[in-house]
């Protein structure tokens, strides 16, 4: 079979791109990124799909067409028998649809379209893994001759046993080794599985030793259970012995009762007495006592504070009598000299006043027969003449004539000028109004200086006015003047009159006698008067002395107004003097007679205090006890005195009680015994029971003693082991740990199991088929020179010359070209092999790149060789392959691309 | 007048775990959480003032407990002293007289059932109740169901059975539910791990505590009243973590990726922190994904998280290359077609493995 056609449709950087190859030998020539791998990518994407780059990543995307919405092709296959096919395949859809043409007949277009979903198992009968290690043959590597034939070595080894060049059996089994030897075995100790073995050997012990352990608690709750059955027939037999002894008590406890029971009778009347007593007795005996002895300490206190107050009275007294002496009037600014000076001098002036009053008296007493009133009339009356006399003198001096003619002349004088004046004064003015009346008729102008004489005339007629005037008022003076003359002429008389009349009445017959008698009255007046004088100045002394003893008398007067007296007496002052006599004493007995009355107020007012302090107590006592007072406080106590009797009885009796049935309660006792009826002390020996049940009891105790180490036996016990269900799971760990792997080796085991029985059926069926098939086509490629590629059992390959079939050449001795041609024998025959021998075709991808030329022609001349048999064809970049074969006169197919 | 009550039943103080895959950590800190749900029931009765407490059988597990724990049961018993703690034993705390139970000196308010061959009648005079129980021995005894089915009860009393037993099944403690339903105004039961309602009056309490992935839903203790035929309960939970089963189905199309999402999102992220969960894992996968890697990854986001192995491993590239046997792999896979065997599963996912990688590798 070969590839006929390839049409790109759209695949890659190709769109309808159409590709027509030979039968035999096709050279494709494109420099690279021509499109050479897309060809052979598309070959194998039509055949198997988009398979995985070396990046394991899909080819689909990186041939999808970026310009064309289309994404697929067809290739055309034709068949030795003239069938032909064509695959159509939708790379976007993911369709294939392949069809055949049964006729090699070019005019049948008829094609059949054929249910193939895989075309490349179709054709070739192998999948994409085979297709890729057989059929497609991509660069091959430029190795030395020793690395080509070790390469070449371990693939037909693969081969051999796994039927694939890459897979080593040899490394497979290995691994699968190391996950044994990763778990080792049990009985290895250093090895996982060895270790899980020990640990679980460990465990046994442990858990053989909990289990027994437990048997041991067992064992000891047992024996703690005997014990507690000891205890409990221990209590039972205790139980019976205190029962007897309960009984006995009880038997005992009857006679008591019945013995104490009058006694208790009697108690119980008395408890009934004393009940009553206790309702009105209800106060304190102490208390009882302690008021009558507060009773008695009042009293004596009430007496204590009499003498206090009776005391406190006198010193009062004394002290108002002290208080009341006038030397406590007496202050510091008190000087008893001054006062006696006062005195002195008070009475020094008392003795010159009466001096000077009979001195005065004399003196009155001497010009008493002297008329001084006459003599004053008398003078009054010669006053009164000479008063008179005055008079007429002043009047006559107004009856002088020369002022009178003055003033006639005077008068006469004026009205002359006034005249005059006024005369003039016409002139003028005439004079001035005819000036002017010339000058207004004439018209001349110095005729108004006429006028001029109107100002003397103006000056003129005013003082003629005035003149005028004084004339008319002398005029008047005079008439005035005239009439006051008269006046004083009749005065004068009248006054004379009355000058002769007081002379007369004077008892005198002239003036002049009344002058002498006046003189000789005036000398006796003088001497009276200038004895008045004397006695004046007498006077004016005793009024001095008179003040001054007024004086002396207020300053005494306020200094007896200190000591409340009034008169000023010799008694008193002496009274005074002695009083300042005894002012010291005085104060110092006040101030001890103070201190005194101090000390018994402060004793009485703790007298007082203490007293209200008891009284207080009594009452506090009295009400205390409901009692109103003291007196019937006395009562109770009396009633007292009978319950104290009753209360002696029912000591008494309770001591007797308390001898019958000591200190059990006869309540108890009644209640107790309520029920024996019959009862018989007959004597058991209660020591011997107390004793049984005394060493009963320590028995218990020591049981007792022996469940609490039991307790602790078991506690140390199981304090010492494991839980049981702690060891166990960890047993079922280990176990599982230890199946675990055991059945991972036991896992590596079967498929190493598998594996080898697979290597060992491919070694028997195909190592022989596949080293027939290589050495068929390494005879054939080589032209007959070597007849067979031979393996022994140790997979040692050799090669046979046919000229030589005894030698076994190693392949390490081949040349590179030879080692090419078994290389490409072993592609061919295992290609063979899988397709069924089919002449399925070859196809080379730059598989010669690195080839020298010598190596290069070698390979063309196999390839040739080849063709004859199917298809070859082969991508190249170099035009050296085109040119070789030319060279060689091989023919082939050249496609440029 | 209504009785306060507590119901509970299989507490397996003191278990052996036996999930696999619990780490020793975990079994112990799951037996301490057994302990806790008891302290809890203790704290309950004290604080309710319940009046009676029944423990329906296997309180504790008497293989593994010790002298030192039951003697602590006994001291919590003590602290609720004004509550009647009734107990039964079950199967897996049998009465014999080689059983612990018999050593202990329990508290004056703790009737232990001893009587294994007769039905025992404990009369509470002040409540008028009368309980009738039975406790479990180790020795077989067909004749049992018929000891519960001859109780006569007093009709003027409360009467409550409380017995470890079963309703379905032939076992020697299959009792039949429609014998018992009418005689008794409440029969706490217990030997069923998960809370049932067999009739009103016939109550399993299930374990306070789940202990394995057949115990799901609720848990906790029953708490309710009880008067002449008129029971009143309900469930308390105080289960402190659930066993959840999830199941997944897988396809040999699925990815690493969504395998893990399907896992992780498969039940609601409070549960998945706290309780214990299973994924069943059933379907095919394909051979080109590791599970192992895929499982390690899960844990990450589960308190804990097992995995129950149920699928089938698939080539991705599942194609019949009929008589094309030219590759090792290919034999290697035909070698174990239909081979359901769970070693055989695994032999042949690990010589793939290997194949594969000495493919990739060289």
């Amino acid at each position: 079979m070969y590839i006929n056609k390839l049409h790109l449709r759209a695949f890659g950087k190709f769109s309808s791109k159409r590709m027509y190859f030979g039968s035999k030998f096709n050279i494709i020539y494109g420099e690279n990124e021509a499109g050479k791998s897309t060809i052979h990518n598309f070959i194998e994407a039509i055949l198997y799909g988009f398979g995985e780059d070396e990046n394991g990543i899909s080819k689909y995307n990186k041939y999808k067409p970026w310009d064309n919405s289309l994404y697929k092709g067809t290739l055309g296959m034709s068949m030795r028998n003239g069938e032909k096919y064509v695959v159509s395949k939708d790379f976007l859809l993911g369709t294939i649809q392949v069809f055949k043409k049964e006729s090699s007949d070019r005019s049948d277009p008829e094609m059949v379209e054929e249910d193939i979903p895989s075309p490349g198992d179709f054709f070739f009968n192998m999948n994409r893994t085979s297709f890729r290690n057989t059929v497609s043959v991509r660069q091959l590597g430029n190795k030395t001759e020793q690395e080509l034939a070790n390469e070449l070595k371990n693939k037909i080894i693969n081969l051999s046993s796994t039927r694939d060049q890459n897979i080593s059996i040899e490394r497979i089994f290995s691994t699968l080794n190391s996950i044994k030897e990763e778990a080792g075995s049990e009985d290895n100790g250093k090895t996982l599985l060895g270790q899980y073995s020990l640990r679980l050997s460990e465990l046994k012990d442990a858990r053989e030793n909990s289990v027994n352990a437990g048997r041991q608690v067992m064992f000891l709750a047992m024996e703690k259970r005997k014990l507690k059955n000891k205890i409990s027939e221990l209590d039972m037999r205790m139980a019976e012995l205190k029962k007897h002894l309960s009984d006995h008590e009880l038997s005992i406890a009857k006679e008591k009762f019945l013995k104490a029971e009058p006694v208790k009778m009697e108690l119980d009347e008395i408890d009934k007495k004393l009940l009553e007593f206790n309702h009105s007795l209800n106060y304190s005996k102490e208390d009882f006592k302690e008021a009558l002895s507060l009773e008695k300490i009042l009293e004596n206190m009430v007496g204590q504070r009499d003498t206090l107050v009776q005391e406190k009275e006198k010193i009062d007294s004394r002290l108002a009598e002290l208080g009341r002496d006038i030397s406590n009037f007496m202050d510091n600014s008190f000087s008893i000299e001054k006062l006696n000076e006062d005195y002195s001098n008070y009475k020094l002036t008392i003795e010159k006043i009466t001096d000077m009053k009979s001195k005065i008296h004399m003196g009155y007493e001497s010009i008493k027969s002297i008329d001084l009133d006459g003599i004053n009339k008398f003078a009054e009356y010669y006053d009164s003449v000479a008063e008179i006399n005055r008079k007429i003198g002043i009047a006559n001096v107004f009856l002088d004539e020369k002022d009178y003619e003055a003033m006639k002349k005077f008068g006469k004088s004026q009205g002359i000028q006034s005249f005059f004046a006024v005369i003039f004064g016409i002139a003028f003015l005439g004079a001035g109004a005819y000036s002017c009346y010339f000058g207004y008729t004439t018209n001349v102008l110095e005729y108004y200086y006429g006028a001029g004489a109107v100002v003397p005339a103006v000056i003129l007629l005013v003082s003629s006015s005035r003149k005028s005037a004084r004339a008319k008022s002398a005029k008047k003076e005079i008439e005035s003047m005239e009439c006051s003359h008269t006046d004083y002429k009749l005065t004068v008389d009248q006054l004379e009159n009355q000058k002769n009349e007081i002379v007369k009445n004077s008892g005198c017959d002239s003036l002049d006698v009344m002058s002498d008698l006046y003189k000789k009255k005036c000398t006796e007046k003088n001497i009276v008067e200038e004895k008045l004088n004397l006695l004046k100045f007498d006077e004016d002394e005793l009024k001095q002395t008179e003040e001054e003893n007024a004086a002396l008398s207020r300053t005494l007067h306020e200094t007896l107004k200190i000591f409340a007296i009034d008169e000023i007496s010799q008694e008193n002052i002496k009274e005074i003097n002695e009083a300042y006599a005894r002012k010291n004493q005085v104060r110092e007995e006040a101030s001890t007679l103070k201190i005194s009355l101090e000390q018994n107020t402060q004793s009485l007012a703790k007298v007082e205090k203490e007293l209200s302090f008891e009284q207080r107590r009594l009452e506090m006592i009295l009400s205390a006890n409901g009692i109103a007072d003291l007196e019937n406080f006395k009562e109770t106590a009396a009633k007292y005195e009978q319950y104290e009797e009753l209360v002696k009885r029912k000591e008494y009796l309770d001591n007797i009680l308390a001898s019958i049935i000591g200190k059990e309660d006869f309540s108890a006792l009644k209640e107790k015994t309520k029920n024996v009826m019959f009862y018989e002390t007959k004597a058991i020996d209660e020591q011997k029971c107390q004793l049984d049940i005394f060493r009963m009891n320590e028995e218990k105790s020591r049981i007792a003693e022996n469940i609490d180490n039991i307790h602790k036996e078991i506690e140390d016990i199981e304090s010492g082991t494991r839980n049981l269900a702690e060891i166990e799971e960890e047993m079922d760990f280990y176990e599982d740990k230890i199946n675990t792997f055991k059945n991972k080796i036991k896992i590596a085991e079967m498929a190493a199991e598998k594996i080898t029985k697979i290597a060992d059926s491919i070694k028997g069926d195909f190592m022989p088929l596949l080293k027939k098939s290589i050495s068929d086509n390494f005879y054939y490629l080589t032209g007959g020179k070597y007849s067979e590629v031979s393996f022994d059992e140790n997979m040692n390959i050799t090669v046979v010359e046919e000229d030589n079939k005894s030698r076994n050449i190693e392949l390490e001795s081949l040349s590179g070209g030879t080692l090419d041609q078994i290389y490409l024998s072993l592609r061919v025959g295992l290609s063979n092999i899988l397709s069924g021998n089919q002449d399925i075709p070859l196809i080379f991808d730059d598989s010669f790149v690195q080839y020298d030329t010598r190596r290069l022609k070698k390979s063309i001349e196999m390839l040739a060789r080849e063709s004859e048999r199917r298809q070859v064809i082969l991508f190249t970049c170099q035009e050296r392959e085109a040119e070789t074969a030319k060279q060689l006169n091989v023919k082939f197919n050249y496609i440029k691309l | 007048m209504k009785l306060k009550f507590i119901h509970t039943s299989d507490l397996h103080l003191g278990k052996k775990f036996n999930i696999k895959n619990f780490s020793l950590k975990e079994r112990e800190k799951r037996r301490q959480e057994i302990w806790d749900a008891f302290d809890e029931i203790i704290r309950t009765a004290r604080n309710e003032k319940t009046e009676y407490l029944f423990i329906a059988g296997d309180m504790t597990e008497g293989e593994y407990i010790n002298f030192k724990s039951l003697n602590k049961i006994a001291r919590k018993f003590k602290s609720i002293e004004d509550t009647n703690v009734v107990i039964v034993c079950g199967k897996s705390d049998p009465y014999s007289i080689n059983s612990l139970y018999e050593y202990i000196d329990w508290p004056d308010n703790v009737y232990f059932i001893k009587s294994i061959e007769s039905v025992e009648k404990l009369y509470f005079p002040k409540d008028n109740l009368c309980i009738h129980a039975l406790s479990w021995d180790n020795l077989k005894n067909s004749e049992r169901p018929q000891l519960i089915y001859d109780i006569s009860v007093d009709e003027n009393k409360i009467n409550v059975l409380l017995l470890n037993c079963e309703l379905e099944g032939e076992t020697d403690f299959t009792i039949n539910v429609d014998l018992v339903k009418n005689k008794f105004d409440y029969c706490a039961l217990g030997g069923k791990h998960n809370f049932h309602s067999a009739r009103n009056n016939v109550v399993y309490c299930g374990t306070p505590e789940p202990l394995n992935f057949d115990e799901m839903d609720e848990h906790g203790f029953i708490m309710g009243t009880i008067e002449k035929r008129n029971p009143e309960y309900k469930l308390v939970p105080i289960a402190k973590r659930r066993f959840t089963t999830r199941d997944i189905n897988l396809d040999v199309s699925y990815s690493f990726n969504k395998i893990l999402d399907l896992i992780k999102f498969s039940g609601d992220t409070f549960s998945n922190i706290k309780d214990y969960v299973k994924i069943n894992l059933t379907g095919t996968v394909s051979t080109d994904i590791s599970m192992e890697e895929v499982e390690n990854e899960a844990k990450q986001f589960f308190y804990y998280i097992e995995f129950e192995e149920n699928y089938s491993y698939k080539n991705a590239e599942d194609k019949n290359y009929d008589s094309n046997d030219y590759n090792i792999i290919e034999s290697f896979k035909l070698q174990f077609e239909n081979h359901q065997d769970k070693m055989e599963q695994q032999a042949f996912k690990l010589g793939l493995e290997v194949l594969r990688k000495e493919k990739v590798v060289k």
